[in-house]
């Protein structure tokens, strides 16, 4: 791709959804960083601009969720209807969940609507259930007027006379919700793909999943373009739109194309020792590098550490923080001494009380894990360290 | 710390006392009112309350009697040296004053602070702490007058410096039992604790309780966030289905107002359709009934020329039926009349029968007269002989056999009582009342009899009187008279004579009896009416009968009775015959008749029908014309009706057409539709104005809601959420962490309780060993960190007991011997010395139990401790006294 297509006889779509521009990641503690994930939502959509304009693309069509909800920002409305509008095609768009056609939703929003007048004329806001041909594709919208919409979306297709359509243009189903065996709510924005002709269409443009999937050799879900999320696997891919060649009657050639630039990692490992931590601080390296404010981090950590390996950890970890636009810390990752910590703690100690205490919760944590012993036997640490006559 | 010298001045009763201790045992010796417990306080209060001190415990030492203000002089060792204590209690002016010898002496609050530094305690105490702290101080060592009794453990550790009890027994264990640290660690962690728990919970404004409170706080921002979000969502659901109700109504519109048109355009048609049809009913009825009157008039014609037809060959039917009528009845007559000739023929046999019949009677009455006229004459003999013959009858005759049989049983009974004489040999003859007798011969003689023997022997032989035999003869005698008498009137001999008699007799009797019952037979058989008069009607009859038959031409005449029987028979079947061919002829006539009747009447329906059809032909020949009159002919009528129809037709096609395009059912009711779709119209006005209403205020109220950013809120509410449980965890934890470590203090602690009472228990032994006769005998306390020691008890014999059980006499050596132990142990760290004093403290011990009591005291002074009984009864403790103070009251 990328070479002149002013001669290609088939038209090009970049297919994409869920942007949920506004989203406002409030769960991110640091304002700071806080507005950077939202403005990189924004920046990716320029990204898109960029690739349409490389790529020759005919028409980008973006399937729902567009907006994260209907209380986005003014000024973040006007920024991506701006960037929208630099692009060369036309962008159509149905309504998703996040950002329903209905009454309460965005697109009803009055500024909203004279800013995409104003600054993305280019946009074509799909409302009705009926085709619309446009750069020599039938695009067959499927636009969610509510939030939780239980009829079929694409019922009004099961009913359509298909010898109406053009009969050379490609067919393009636009559609937001999930399909048999993907997706959450069984009853909610269900798509029931199955019950189309599959010989009448040529691609099924789907939204609403956040990772790329084939759903089969004619539908898709591009994913967001900027990731969102945590991945829940290597599959789980975040970060791309789709290109896809149309010819009526043909495959589809469908080509991701990637478009994130924030990364998110899940790092999920049991540390036992000193030879863990080092394995845990190559993991890191490899994800993230050296990179500073562009990575976030889900990292798991269990296990058993002794106090000084624990906190040397900890330390890493507050590095980890700032270095990280967000780092999430879960898993159980217990402290016990070593015998030498024991050993140091304990030798040259002249209180038996503590040391018969001591001993006791050492054993005792030896035997099995009980987070209000070992936090009792660091406390006793503690106590003893900062005992001027110790 | 050993007392040497103490001097009093104005001390309640003493103006002036001086007097000096034993190192080992002062005896101070007094009767009651002496001062001994004057000189007790005194010393007490000179080494624990300032000088300066006021109330009631100073006031307490004033001299009634004596000028001046308390002094007291004590001379003690100390830390190694003597010293001099001095003390004025004169209030807020009291002086005191303390020296060593050969240093300069403190006076004022350094004295007492140095005081309290020889005395190992915190201070001396001022006016206020006096009445609270002054009983607490050396309580350990002195036991004062009255309290021998009290249990000193049950006190707080106040009572018996159990700083000092620890320290020393510390110094005094093998290995070291807590150290400085641990006990700083124990503090810490007490005040730690303490600052989170308190023992209602969690302590207010402490970390716990701050991130306890942030965690509900957050919780209940995140429910609220939570719910202004559902509402929201509810809010928007609602509107959503207010929109789409609204637009299925709204959809449901334009259905109504073209439901409307076309309901319209049917009741249009509908109402041109109906007089069209009435007309063209109307016409079709007209036209109906005129053909169905042209038919009807047709079909009645030729029904009256058939019925004519059929009449007129009824009326010849009906001739020839009469005729034939007549030919049977003719038969009938004839038939009849041999019938008459057969039965007339009948009568005239019979009669001849009865003739026959009536001759054969008079014969026979007149045999049966002759019979009877014989048998009676039979009779009339018999009755004759028989009244002739003489006897009796069956009676008689069993009364002669019955006398005969008396006669004969007489006889026997005489052969039973007679002699019996029987001949065996005789050579000469003999003889029985003259009749000789043969040899052999028997011989029975009834009474007297005469035997003669050859002619020389006469012998009279005499039955006894008693044998009866006299009366018997007599009564055989009489018997026989009666039957010979008896025997007379029957005219025999014999009584077999008089029998054959009776017999023959009897025989006589039957044949008359036989010549009866004939007669009465013959008289049985003849009928009543069988007499002369019966004969005679009877040939009256047959003479008037053969007057009747002497007409009657004699071949008729049957001759013999047999020919006279077949004639009848033969006349009766004849008869028999001609009556039933009779009765045959009559039912056929009688048939025939009925037949004829019923034709004859059909034949009048016939001829009634006729009538009627000709009636009704011309009605309807008269309605025809009516009608013609009124309506035109029938030509002109179907032409109208055909015009009719067609507009009909294209009004119904039409209608047709307007039902298949909306779907209406072709007979609705179109007016009453329209009356439906009015009412619904209306409903669907209602709706739409409620549903507009509803949809504003969803509207007001998700724009109001959906002004926040209600996901995000959440997001971040959750967020902190989770922060706080987190901290509230981490907090809960830690808190968690300082308690059980507190409570492993507490628990190794008490573990080191043992190691504390323990020593203390085995020096109180030693002092009570008199008193602890077996080996499990001992004493028992016990310690705990915070409490300090309690529970004082002393096992003896097996059995162990609280203080507060034992007897006042061992309550007294008990106290003493726990004040011995506490100052042995506390002794080291005072010059290996502490005064014990004992102010009356064994009243309550009996004389044996003294000398135990005595070795007690002995044994303290030996361990090196100083011990001052006073007692208003010394003379027990003069034998172990160092030195003896005597007071005078």
């Amino acid at each position: 791709m990328g070479a002149d297509r002013s001669t290609a006889l088939v038209p090009r779509i970049l297919h994409t959804a869920d942007w949920q521009i506004g989203k406002p990641y409030r769960w991110i503690d640091d304002g700071q960083k806080q507005a950077r994930l939202q403005q990189e939502r924004v920046e990716v959509v320029g990204r898109i601009a960029e690739i349409v304009r490389q790529e020759e693309v005919d028409v980008v069509l973006v399937a729902g969720d567009l907006f994260d909800s209907s209380t986005v920002p003014a000024a973040t409305v006007m920024e991506v209807l701006e960037v929208v509008g630099s692009m060369s095609c036309p962008v159509l768009v149905i309504p998703g969940n996040h950002d329903h056609g209905g009454v309460g939703g965005i697109w009803r929003r009055e500024d909203l609507q004279r800013q995409m007048q104003d600054r993305a004329p280019n946009l074509q806001l799909l409302l009705a259930s009926e085709p619309v041909l446009v750069a020599g594709i039938t695009v067959l919208p499927c636009p969610l007027l509510r939030q939780h919409e239980s009829r079929n979306p694409l019922l009004w297709l099961e009913q359509l006379e298909w010898q109406t359509l053009d009969s050379s243009a490609p067919r393009v189903v636009l559609a937001h919700g999930s399909v048999q065996g993907f997706g959450g709510d069984d009853s909610v924005n269900r798509l029931a793909l199955d019950r189309l002709p599959s010989d009448e269409l040529d691609y099924v443009a789907l939204g609403d999943w956040h990772g790329l999937m084939s759903v089969d050799r004619q539908a898709w879900y591009p994913g967001t373009p900027e990731p969102d999320r945590f991945p829940n696997g290597p599959d789980d891919q975040r970060s791309q739109v789709l290109l896809v060649d149309l010819d009526r009657g043909l495959p589809a050639e469908v080509k991701p194309h990637p478009t994130g630039r924030f990364q998110w990692h899940r790092i999920t490992m049991t540390l036992n020792g000193d030879g863990d931590l080092a394995r845990l601080e190559q993991r890191l390296s490899d994800c993230i590098g050296r990179r500073v404010g562009r990575d976030l981090l889900r990292l798991e950590l269990n296990g058993q550490l002794g106090w000084s390996a624990h906190q040397t950890l900890q330390d890493r970890v507050e590095d980890l923080r700032q270095q990280l636009l967000h780092l999430r810390l879960r898993g159980e990752l217990h402290r016990l001494p070593t015998v030498l910590e024991r050993d140091q703690f304990l030798d040259g100690l002249e209180s038996p009380l503590v040391s018969a205490i001591a001993r006791d919760l050492q054993e005792e944590l030896e035997q099995g894990i009980d987070p209000v012993a070992e936090q009792a036997l660091i406390e006793l640490h503690r106590l003893c360290a900062v005992d001027p006559c110790a | 710390m050993r007392l040497i010298r103490c001097r009093l001045e104005s001390v309640r009763r003493h103006r002036a006392l001086e007097l000096s201790f034993a190192p080992g045992l002062t005896l101070v010796g007094g009767s009651n009112e002496s001062g001994k417990s004057s000189l007790v306080e005194a010393m007490h209060r000179a080494l624990f309350v300032k000088a300066t001190a006021t109330g009631a415990a100073i006031r307490d030492l004033r001299s009634l009697t004596h000028a001046g203000h308390p002094l007291v002089e004590l001379d003690f060792e100390a830390k190694g040296h003597r010293w001099s204590l001095q003390k004025c209690f004169r209030g807020a002016s009291g002086t005191s004053r303390l020296s060593r010898s050969g240093q300069e002496a403190s006076l004022g609050a350094d004295a007492e602070d140095q005081l309290a530094t020889l005395l190992g305690v915190d201070e001396t105490i001022g006016s206020r702490q006096a009445n609270r702290i002054l009983p607490t101080r050396w309580s350990h060592l002195w036991v004062m007058q009255g309290l021998a009794g009290r249990n000193l453990l049950d006190l707080n550790a106040e009572y018996y410096d159990m700083k000092g009890l620890i320290a020393a027994l510390e110094t005094q264990a093998e290995e070291s039992l807590q150290s400085p640290l641990d006990q700083h660690v124990y503090e810490q962690l007490e005040s730690l604790v303490a600052a989170s728990l308190t023992s209602r919970g969690v302590k207010q404004n402490s970390e716990l309780w701050k991130r306890r409170q942030e965690l509900k706080q957050a919780t209940e921002q995140r429910n609220e966030a939570q719910e202004r979000l559902t509402a929201y969502e509810r809010a928007c659901r609602d509107l959503d289905g207010n929109e789409q109700a609204l637009d299925d109504l709204e959809r449901q519109v334009p259905d109504l107002q073209r439901l409307r048109d076309q309901h319209t355009a049917l009741k249009d048609l509908q109402q041109r359709l109906a007089p069209l049809r009435l007309q063209q009913q109307q016409w079709q009825q007209e036209l109906n009934g005129l053909t169905g009157l042209n038919n009807a008039i047709k079909t009645a014609e030729t029904a009256m020329v058939q019925a004519r037809r059929d009449l007129e060959s009824q009326l010849q039917a009906s001739e020839n039926r009469i005729q034939d009528l007549k030919t049977q009845q003719t038969l009938l007559d004839q038939q009849d009349r041999q019938r008459q000739r057969l039965e007339e023929r009948g009568q005239f046999l019979r009669r001849l029968q009865d003739q026959q019949r009536l001759r054969a009677s008079i014969d026979q009455m007149q045999r049966r007269r002759e019979q009877q006229l014989q048998l009676e004459q039979q009779q009339a003999e018999l009755r004759r002989g028989l009244q002739e013959m003489p006897g009796g009858d069956a009676k008689a005759l069993a009364d002669l056999q019955a006398q005969r049989r008396q006669l004969r049983e007489l006889e026997i009974r005489l052969q039973g009582m007679a002699s019996r004489i029987e001949l065996i040999t005789a050579d000469l003859g003999v003889r029985v009342d003259g009749e000789s007798i043969a040899t052999g011969e028997v011989l029975q003689r009834a009474g007297a009899f005469r035997v003669v023997v050859g002619d020389g022997v006469e012998i009279a032989v005499s039955p006894g009187e008693g044998t009866g035999c006299s009366e018997l003869i007599a009564e055989q005698e009489r018997a026989r008279t009666q039957l010979q008498a008896a025997l007379t009137l029957w005219g025999v001999d014999s009584v077999d004579a008089a029998e054959a008699q009776f017999r023959s007799r009897e025989q006589q009797q039957q044949a008359l009896s036989l010549v009866d019952a004939r007669l009465r037979q013959l008289v049985e058989q003849a009928s009543p009416s069988e007499g002369s008069e019966a004969l005679e009607k009877l040939q009256v009859q047959l003479d008037s009968l053969q007057q009747q038959d002497a007409a009657l031409p004699p071949e008729d005449m049957p001759g013999e009775t047999d020919d006279l029987d077949q004639s009848l028979s033969e006349c009766r079947q004849q008869y028999r015959a001609v009556q039933e061919q009779l009765r045959s002829l009559k039912q056929r006539l009688d048939q025939s008749d009925q037949s004829h009747q019923r034709k004859e009447r059909q034949l009048q329906e016939h001829r009634l029908q006729l009538e009627r059809m000709v009636v009704e032909h011309r009605q309807k020949m008269d309605q025809k014309q009516a009608i013609e009159e009124r309506q035109g002919s029938p030509n002109q009528i179907r032409t109208r009706l055909e015009a009719v129809t067609q507009q009909c037709e294209q009004l119904q096609r039409k209608l047709l057409q307007l039902c298949e395009d909306s779907g209406l059912a072709l007979g609705l009711d179109a007016s009453q539709a329209l009356a439906a779709l009015d009412e619904r119209e209306q409903r669907l006005n209602r709706q739409l104005a409620d549903l507009n209403r509803e949809r504003g205020a969803l509207l007001e109220r998700c724009e109001q809601l959906g002004n926040r950013e209600l996901h995000a809120e959440l997001e971040e509410a959750i967020q902190r959420q989770e922060v706080a449980v987190q901290a509230e965890q981490q907090e809960t934890q830690l808190v968690d962490a300082r308690v059980m470590l507190l409570k492993r203090f507490q628990s190794a602690r008490s573990d080191l309780s043992q190691r504390y009472s323990a020593p203390l228990s085995t020096s109180i032994d030693g002092f009570l060993a008199p008193l602890l006769q077996e080996s499990g005998d001992r004493s028992e306390l016990r310690f705990d960190a915070k409490q300090g020691f309690s529970d004082l008890r002393l096992q003896r014999s097996g059995q162990s007991m609280d203080f507060a059980q034992l007897s006042g006499g061992l309550k007294e050596q008990l106290n003493a011997a726990v004040r011995m132990a506490m100052a042995h142990t506390l002794a080291e760290a005072h010059d290996g010395c502490l005064p014990l004093l004992f102010d009356d403290a064994f009243t309550n011990t009996d004389p044996v139990r003294l000398d135990v009591v005595k070795s007690m005291l002995r044994q303290a002074v030996d361990l090196g401790l100083q011990v001052v009984v006073l007692s208003c009864d010394p003379d027990p403790y003069v034998e172990i006294a160092d030195h003896v103070v005597a007071l005078s009251s």
